[in-house]
C-alpha cells in the first residue's frame, strides 16, 4: 500500500526556492499545463488544498497515478485523522444514544410539560437532564416575570464554590459536580472567567469535558462536535478526494441544521453513515440511503405526509373530536427529490408527477424522531393504489414503490446530465464546457450511475487539464479556511473558532436554509463583508489569534527575499502573481521597521471558541515580517483561487 | 460613448464641484447625494420578524367576540388594548408607536400574507424573501430585483452602500446581481483592529488593486471604498438625536445603525434588518410575557428610529413582515401554532397612516383558513411592490415580483 507521508514544518530545509515559476511550460503547446502546473491543478481540485510539500510528492508519484490512488480511498491509511477525532466522543454515537445522553430542547420541553419520558438511570446522564430541566424552568419563570430584567449578577456564594472547586484535583472536581443541586451547576460554570474555564476542565477526559459543556448548554455539544468533525476531516484526512466528494454530496443533499430541532442529532451521523459510504459508489445507492435517512425525512417533511386515502387518514376523518384539518400529502420531499436531487429544475416533470411521487413516498418516516429512532415504513399512512410517475405505472407494493421510483429517477438521462453538470462545476469551472458534461453523462448512463467512473471521465478529459480551467475556481469560504490550515500545517485543537469564522464569511456549516445547498459558483462568495472577513481571518490566523489553532512558524531565512520565496512556495506552490510577489516583499521590508506595539494592534480577534476550549492567547505570536507576509499571501487574490 | 460606471461618477462629481482634487470616497458621497436627489432622496427599510409573529395579539381585532373566546389565557383584556379605530387596537407593549399612528405616519395592513400555504418557517421565509411563493428555484431576493428594476440612470451611479443589510450574512431578500453589503456592525466593518490597521489595509488594497483577477478586483474595490467611506463618516462617534432612545438589544442596535447609515449620506436606497424570537408555541403571555417583551423592543426601536431620523424621516418608509401568522385559537400550552395571515406595518413620512388597510376576513370558524387560521386577503407582495415602486422607483413590477401579476392598480395606496 502506498502512503503519502505527512510533512513537518521543517520541510523548507530541503526545499529548493523556486521564486516565481510559471504554471505553463512555454516550450510546449500554448494552453497545455506544464508538469508542475498539472500537479498543482490536480491537487487544488481533488483536495482541500496542498499541505507543504504535497505537490512535489504528487509530481514524484505521477499525477495520474496519484488520481487513481485518490479514487480508491479505502486503500489510504487514515489513522492520524482517527486520533484527532478521538477529541469528539459524541460523534461516535448513534442518534439514539446521542439523544439519550444530550437531550435536544424539544425533549426537555416535553418532559417539563408532562410527557412520559422518564429520567435516565445513569448518574451522569441524570445530572445532565436535571440541570437542563432546572435551567428550562428558570428561563420560563424569568420570561414570565419580566422580559427585560437585567441578567443576574454573579452570586458570591456560587463564586466561592467555584474557586474552591478549582483548587481540587480533577477527580474530586468531577465528584463534587455530581453531588451539586440541579440548577446550581450551570450558573456557577457560566460565571467562571475565561481563564478559569480551561483550568476547570483540566485533567478531565474528552468524555468528561463533553459533559461539562453539556452542563453549560446541553444543546451546543452536538452542534459543536459536528462542525468540529467536518473541519477536522477536511483538514487532516489523507483521503482528500473522498472528503471533497462527501462534502459535495452533503451539499447536494443539503440538510439545514435548525429546522425541526432534531436535525443536529440526525446530522451527526449523516455524512458518516449515509453519504461517505457511497460518495464514489453508485448514485442510486446514495439516493436510496438519503431517502431512508431520518435527517432528510425530517428536513423535507416527508415524515408528515399521509396518503389521503390511507387507513390513518380515513380514521382521522371519522374522528368527531379531531381538532386539525384532515391529514394529507406533503409534497416537499417529492418536489426536491426531482428538482434538486435528480432530474434538475427543467428535468421534464410536472406538478402531477410531484403529487404522484408524494403518494409513492407516503409512509416513509421515522418512528419517534425525538428518541432518535431510524427509518420506518408505516403501511397505515401509505396511499393505496397504483401511481403514475413520468409516464410509468407504479403498481401498489408499499415501500417497494419508493425504491422503484428512486431507480427510475437515478437512471434518467436528465439526472445524468444534471449531476454531471454539478460535478463539472465543482471540479472544472463555473460554466463547464457542454461537450465535457455530455461525455460525463454518457459514462454515467453506460455505467448505471457509477460516480467513480464519471469522475474518471472528467479527470481524463482535456477540458479538465485546459488553461481555461486552471485557477478558474474561487474557493468557497469553507475551502478557503481549510486550505489555509493545510497550507500552513496548522495544529487544530478546537475547530469551533474556525467554524465561527465561516459564519462571518457567510457560509455557516449546515447553515443553508434552502434545500439547494450552497452555490458551487463564485458569485455568492464575492460580497464585500465576506471578502473583508477573509482578509481579517488571514491577519488573525497567522499570529495565532484564532483560538484553538496554532500555525507552524515560518522558517527563518537569510533575507526577506528568501523568506518570501519560501512562503510563496509553501502557500501558493511558487505560482504567485508577479504583482503579489512585489507587494508582499515591499510590505515585509516595511514591517521590519515598524514599531512592535503598532503591529500587534493590527489584528482583529475572532470570537473565542468552545466554553472550555483554549482561551484567546492575548498576544498570540508576535508578528514578524514573515507572519505579515504569510497573512498577505493568505489574504491575496492568488490564494482565493484554486 | 460607453462610459464605465466609475468614469461616469468621476465626471459627474467633477462637474458638480469643479475640482479634480477630491478623494474617491468623497466623490462617491457627493454623487450619492446627486443620485438620491434623482430618486427624491427616498429610502426603503425592510424589517423581517423571523419566527412567525402572532399578528392577532399585535394588532388586536377587539370588536370580534371570538377573539376573546378563542384565546382564553393569552387574549389582551379589553381595557388594556390601545384602541386604534374602534375595531382594532395595539398590544399595550406597543404604546411607543401610538403617537406615530396619531400623526398618521403609521399604517397597518392586516390579514396580509403569502398565497403559499406552507407552515414551515424556513420555506415561508424563503418564499417571502425571494418574493416568489411556491417557487424554490428563484436565486435572488425581491429587494435586489427591485433595485435591478430601477431606471438606468440611477443604476449607473450606485455607491457600495446602495443596498445594505445589518445582518451577519447577506439575507435572501438582498441576494442577487446588484452589489449589496451585509455587515453585522458598522464598527466591525474594517480591516484589522483600530487606527493602526492602516498598513494592513494599504497592502491588501495594493494586492487587489492591480490583480488581473477581474471578479476579485471588482469586489475588493467596492469593499475598500466602502470601508473608506465608513471610516470618513466617523460612525463610531455617532450620537442619536435627542429623544431617540433605542432599547438595549440586537434590534435596537440594528435600527440605530440603519439611522446612522441613512444620515451619513452614503447613498443608501434600501436597508434590511431582522428581529427573531417570535415563535411562541408555549407560554406566549398576554399583557406581559414573552410576546410583550419582543413587542416592546420592536416598537421602541422603530419609534426611536423615527425620532432619530428627524427631518429626514420624511423620505423614509419602513415596512415590516413576518413569514406567517399563528393559529387563531391558543393551543394546549398557552401558546399558538403556525397559522397563515399576519399583520404588516408601514411607517414613514410619505405614509398615509392612521388607517388599517386590507379586507378583514373575520374570525368566525367558517371564516378561518382551514378552520384554524386568519385568511390572507392581501398578498404581501402588493404592499412590498408599492413600497419599492414609490420609494426606490422600481417601475418594472414584473421583474421585482415575477409571476405575481401585480400592477399599480393593485396598490393599497398607503404611500403618497
Amino acid at each position: 500500500m502506498m502512503c503519502l507521508p505527512r510533512w513537518t514544518s521543517h520541510f523548507f530545509a530541503g526545499c529548493t526556492l523556486l521564486g516565481i515559476a510559471a504554471g505553463f511550460a512555454s516550450a510546449e503547446t500554448p494552453g497545455r499545463l506544464s508538469e508542475h502546473g498539472q500537479a498543482v491543478h490536480a491537487v487544488s481540485r481533488l483536495t482541500f488544498g496542498a499541505e507543504p510539500g504535497y505537490v512535489s510528492q504528487v509530481e514524484a508519484m505521477g499525477v495520474h497515478r496519484w488520481i487513481e490512488w485518490e479514487l480508491r480511498p479505502e486503500g489510504i491509511d487514515d489513522s492520524a485523522l482517527q486520533s484527532k477525532l478521538a477529541m469528539l466522543p459524541a460523534m461516535h454515537l448513534s442518534a439514539q444514544a446521542l439523544i439519550l445522553k444530550y437531550p435536544p430542547p424539544p425533549v426537555i420541553r416535553q418532559m417539563e410539560n408532562g410527557g412520559n419520558e422518564s429520567m435516565p438511570v445513569d448518574p451522569v446522564e441524570r445530572m445532565i437532564y436535571a440541570n437542563a430541566l432546572a435551567d428550562y424552568r428558570e428561563r420560563l419563570n424569568k420570561r414570565a416575570q419580566d422580559a427585560e430584567s437585567e441578567p443576574a449578577k454573579p452570586n458570591p456564594q456560587q463564586q466561592s464554590a467555584a474557586s474552591k472547586l478549582l483548587t481540587e484535583p480533577a477527580a474530586e472536581r468531577w465528584d463534587t459536580l455530581q453531588s451539586m443541586t440541579p440548577g446550581t451547576i450551570r450558573p456557577m460554570l457560566r460565571d467562571l472567567k475565561p481563564a478559569e474555564r480551561q483550568r476547570f476542565a483540566e485533567g478531565m477526559t474528552a468524555q468528561q469535558k463533553e459533559v461539562l459543556l453539556a452542563l453549560v448548554n446541553e444543546d451546543r455539544v452536538v452542534d459543536n462536535e459536528m462542525m468540529d468533525e467536518k473541519l477536522l476531516r477536511a483538514i487532516y484526512s489523507n483521503r482528500q478526494l473522498d472528503e471533497v466528494m462527501t462534502s459535495f454530496w452533503a451539499n447536494h443533499f443539503s440538510v439545514f441544521l435548525h429546522k425541526n430541532g432534531v436535525e443536529p442529532w440526525y446530522l451527526a451521523g449523516y455524512e458518516r453513515d449515509v453519504i461517505r459510504p457511497h460518495a464514489m459508489g453508485k448514485f442510486e445507492d446514495l439516493l436510496d440511503a438519503v431517502a431512508h435517512s431520518p435527517a432528510m425525512l425530517e428536513f423535507l417533511d416527508n415524515e408528515q405526509s399521509i396518503g389521503p386515502h390511507s387507513i390513518a387518514a380515513v380514521r382521522a376523518e371519522g374522528n368527531p373530536n379531531r381538532k386539525n384539518a384532515a391529514p394529507g400529502l406533503n409534497e416537499n420531499y417529492a418536489r426536491e427529490l426531482m428538482e434538486l436531487h435528480t432530474l434538475g429544475v427543467n428535468g421534464g416533470y410536472t406538478q402531477n408527477d410531484v403529487t404522484e411521487v408524494a403518494k409513492v413516498f407516503t409512509g416513509w418516516g421515522v418512528v419517534n424522531p425525538r428518541d432518535g429512532y431510524g427509518f420506518d415504513f408505516n403501511e397505515r399512512r401509505h396511499e393505496p393504489g397504483a401511481k403514475k410517475v413520468l409516464g410509468h405505472t407504479i403498481q401498489e407494493k408499499g415501500e417497494q414503490e419508493g425504491i422503484e421510483v428512486l431507480h427510475l429517477l437515478a437512471m434518467r438521462p436528465a439526472t445524468a446530465h444534471f449531476l454531471s453538470t454539478k460535478l463539472a462545476e465543482q471540479f472544472v469551472s463555473d460554466n463547464p464546457p457542454p461537450a465535457l458534461v455530455d461525455r460525463m453523462a454518457k459514462t454515467y448512463l453506460r455505467t448505471h450511475g457509477d460516480i467513480r467512473q464519471v469522475l474518471r471521465t472528467m479527470f481524463r478529459s482535456p477540458e479538465f487539464w485546459s488553461q481555461d480551467a486552471y485557477r478558474a475556481k474561487l474557493k468557497t469560504p469553507f475551502e478557503y479556511v481549510v486550505s489555509a490550515c493545510r497550507a500552513t500545517h496548522a495544529t487544530v485543537d478546537d475547530a469551533a473558532p474556525l467554524a465561527a469564522s465561516l459564519d462571518r464569511m457567510g457560509m455557516p456549516i449546515y447553515g443553508v436554509q434552502q434545500p439547494n445547498g450552497y452555490s458551487l459558483k463564485a458569485d455568492p462568495w464575492l460580497g464585500a463583508g465576506a471578502l473583508l472577513a477573509r482578509m481579517n481571518f488571514a491577519l488573525a490566523f497567522t499570529v495565532d489569534h484564532v483560538p484553538g489553532t496554532t500555525v507552524a512558524v515560518p522558517a527563518q531565512a537569510a533575507n526577506p527575499e528568501a523568506e518570501e520565496a519560501a512562503l510563496e512556495q509553501q502557500l501558493l506552490n511558487g505560482l504567485a502573481d508577479a504583482h503579489t510577489h512585489q507587494t508582499v516583499l515591499t510590505e515585509m521590508n516595511a514591517a521590519t521597521d515598524m514599531p512592535q506595539a503598532r503591529r500587534l494592534n493590527q489584528f482583529s480577534q475572532l470570537p473565542s471558541g468552545e466554553f472550555f476550549g483554549p482561551p484567546v492567547k492575548p498576544a498570540g505570536v508576535t508578528p514578524t515580517p514573515a507572519t505579515t507576509a504569510e497573512a498577505l499571501l493568505l489574504g491575496s487574490p492568488d490564494f482565493q483561487r484554486k | 460613448m460607453n462610459l464605465t460606471r466609475r468614469a461616469f461618477m468621476k465626471g459627474g462629481a467633477m462637474a458638480l464641484v469643479g475640482t479634480t482634487a477630491i478623494p474617491a470616497f468623497l466623490t462617491r458621497s457627493v454623487m450619492a447625494q446627486a443620485t438620491t436627489a434623482a430618486a427624491n432622496h427616498k429610502k426603503l427599510v425592510v424589517v423581517f420578524q423571523r419566527g412567525a409573529a402572532d399578528g392577532l395579539n399585535i394588532v388586536i381585532p377587539h370588536a370580534e367576540p371570538s377573539y376573546f373566546q378563542m384565546r382564553p389565557s393569552i387574549a389582551i383584556p379589553q381595557g388594556q388594548i390601545i384602541d386604534l379605530d374602534g375595531f382594532f387596537g395595539l398590544h399595550p407593549a406597543m404604546a411607543s408607536l401610538k403617537p406615530l399612528w396619531d400623526q398618521k405616519h403609521l399604517a397597518i395592513v392586516h390579514a396580509a400574507g403569502s398565497p403559499d400555504m406552507s407552515r414551515s418557517h424556513f420555506d415561508a421565509q424563503d418564499f417571502m424573501e425571494s418574493g416568489t411563493p411556491g417557487v424554490k428555484s428563484t436565486e435572488d431576493g425581491w429587494l435586489n430585483r427591485a433595485l435591478q428594476a430601477e431606471n438606468e440612470r440611477i443604476r449607473a451611479s450606485q455607491t457600495p452602500f446602495r443596498a445594505v443589510s445589518l445582518t451577519p450574512q447577506m439575507p435572501r431578500t438582498l441576494e442577487g446581481r446588484v452589489p449589496a453589503i451585509a455587515l453585522n456592525n458598522v464598527r466591525d466593518f474594517h480591516l484589522g483592529n483600530g487606527p493602526a490597521a492602516a498598513p494592513a489595509n494599504a497592502s491588501f488594497e495594493a494586492l487587489y488593486a492591480q490583480t488581473a483577477d477581474a471578479a476579485l478586483h471588482g469586489t475588493a474595490h467596492e469593499t475598500f471604498d466602502a470601508v473608506q467611506m465608513l471610516k470618513s463618516s466617523q460612525l463610531d462617534r455617532y450620537t442619536p438625536a435627542p429623544g431617540a432612545n433605542y432599547p438595549r438589544g440586537a434590534f435596537g442596535d440594528s435600527m440605530k445603525q440603519v439611522a446612522q447609515l441613512l444620515k451619513a449620506n452614503l447613498g443608501v436606497e434600501a436597508a434590511f434588518t431582522d428581529i427573531g424570537g417570535w415563535d411562541h408555541h408555549q407560554n406566549e403571555g398576554s399583557v406581559e410575557g414573552q410576546l410583550a417583551g419582543r413587542l416592546r423592543e420592536f416598537s421602541e426601536s422603530l419609534s426611536a428610529f423615527w425620532t432619530d431620523m428627524g427631518d429626514q424621516a420624511g423620505d423614509v418608509v419602513v415596512v415590516t413582515m413576518s413569514e406567517f401568522g399563528r393559529t387563531a385559537r391558543e393551543n394546549g400550552t398557552r401558546g399558538t401554532d403556525h397559522g397563515h395571515a399576519n399583520v404588516m406595518f408601514v411607517m414613514g413620512g410619505p405614509v398615509r397612516g392612521g388607517r388599517v388597510y386590507g379586507q378583514w376576513p373575520g374570525l368566525a370558524p367558517e371564516q378561518l383558513n382551514e378552520g384554524r387560521d386568519l385568511k390572507v386577503t392581501t398578498d404581501f407582495r402588493q404592499v412590498l411592490a408599492e413600497a419599492a415602486y414609490k420609494q426606490i422607483g422600481s417601475k418594472d413590477l414584473a421583474l421585482t415580483f415575477p409571476g405575481a401579476h401585480i400592477g399599480a392598480a393593485n396598490f393599497l395606496n398607503l404611500i403618497v
